[in-house]
């Protein structure tokens, strides 16, 4: 059975598991409460760790995610590479990854609750809408003129704002489960990571396998 | 140059997969380096491949 500690005292027999090569499963993280800090990471991405208070991993999803999208959305894709689009245009298969960055996507779903109900754009502006049908076949649409004047960037923006919400997928999963690998104290302990629990033999209580006290 | 759009994702990239599977600051940032450079190299040589065949094929 893998020992099980946390980082808020320091385990007394950590040093000697680690030189004897026992698996050691260390839990430094106060993760408080896991789901809420998923939700929380997933709308606002940075908010589940700063709520955690894991300020500079806060800090790194908040930036570089946030700092992806927007950059995709206006400076590349000038508002349009975000929308979510069902029927009867083709299905907007970007989108399932751009929600991924939780609340900066949520106005196209508004925008695309208007357009199928035949309401006008939120605030009169196309921002995050779905391109309007075509009207007649030989004529261009609106999708159709976005990517004449936009070019590859149009590619590019839907690109960045994807891997935005992937990559906030990530975070969601480090604020619900804590970080893959937990370090304590390399130096100390001469590890590098938590390694994966071993079967114990049945029948095998030896006290050196008994789990820590935190 | 179009692949200079690339170089701010490699950033955000590493530096959130990092953080996804390290808590200390320090082995974040070290293991963002390694995770750039592995991707760098793993684009340069998906481009020699292609630039290799492109050119011979």
């Amino acid at each position: 059975m893998a020992r099980k500690s946390s980082n808020k005292q320091k385990p007394s027999g950590l040093n000697e598991a680690a030189e004897a090569g026992e698996p050691i499963e260390v839990d430094p993280v106060d993760l408080k409460d896991p789901l809420l800090a998923a939700f929380l990471a997933w709308l606002i991405p940075g908010a589940g760790h700063f709520y955690q208070g894991r300020t500079f991993k806060g800090v790194i999803y908040s930036v570089c995610i946030l700092g992806t999208f927007f950059y995709g959305l206006l400076f590349l894709g000038d508002g349009h590479v975000v929308y979510a689009s069902w029927k009867p245009d083709p299905f907007r298969f970007a989108y399932l990854c751009q929600v991924g960055v939780g609340l900066p996507a949520l106005p196209a779903l508004v925008q695309a609750h208007r357009a199928r109900e035949g309401k006008g754009r939120l605030f009169g502006s196309d921002f995050m809408a779905p391109p309007a049908p075509r009207q007649d076949r030989n004529r261009a649409g609106e999708l159709d003129q976005w990517h004449y004047y936009l070019h590859q960037y149009f590619e590019l923006g839907t690109v960045y704002t994807m891997i935005a919400g992937l990559l906030n997928l990530l975070a969601v999963y480090d604020a619900w489960r804590g970080p893959a690998f937990v370090i304590v104290d390399e130096k100390s302990l001469g590890i590098r990571s938590a390694r994966p629990p071993t079967k114990e033999p049945p029948g095998d209580k030896s006290p050196s396998r008994s789990p820590a006290k935190s | 140059m179009v692949i200079l759009y690339s170089i701010p994702l490699i950033v955000a990239v590493s530096l959130v997969y990092s953080a996804s599977r390290y808590e200390p600051p320090v082995v974040i940032a070290t293991h963002a380096v390694k995770t750039a450079g592995w991707i760098v190299g793993l684009m340069g040589a998906i481009y020699l491949i292609l630039a290799a065949a492109t050119t011979l094929l």
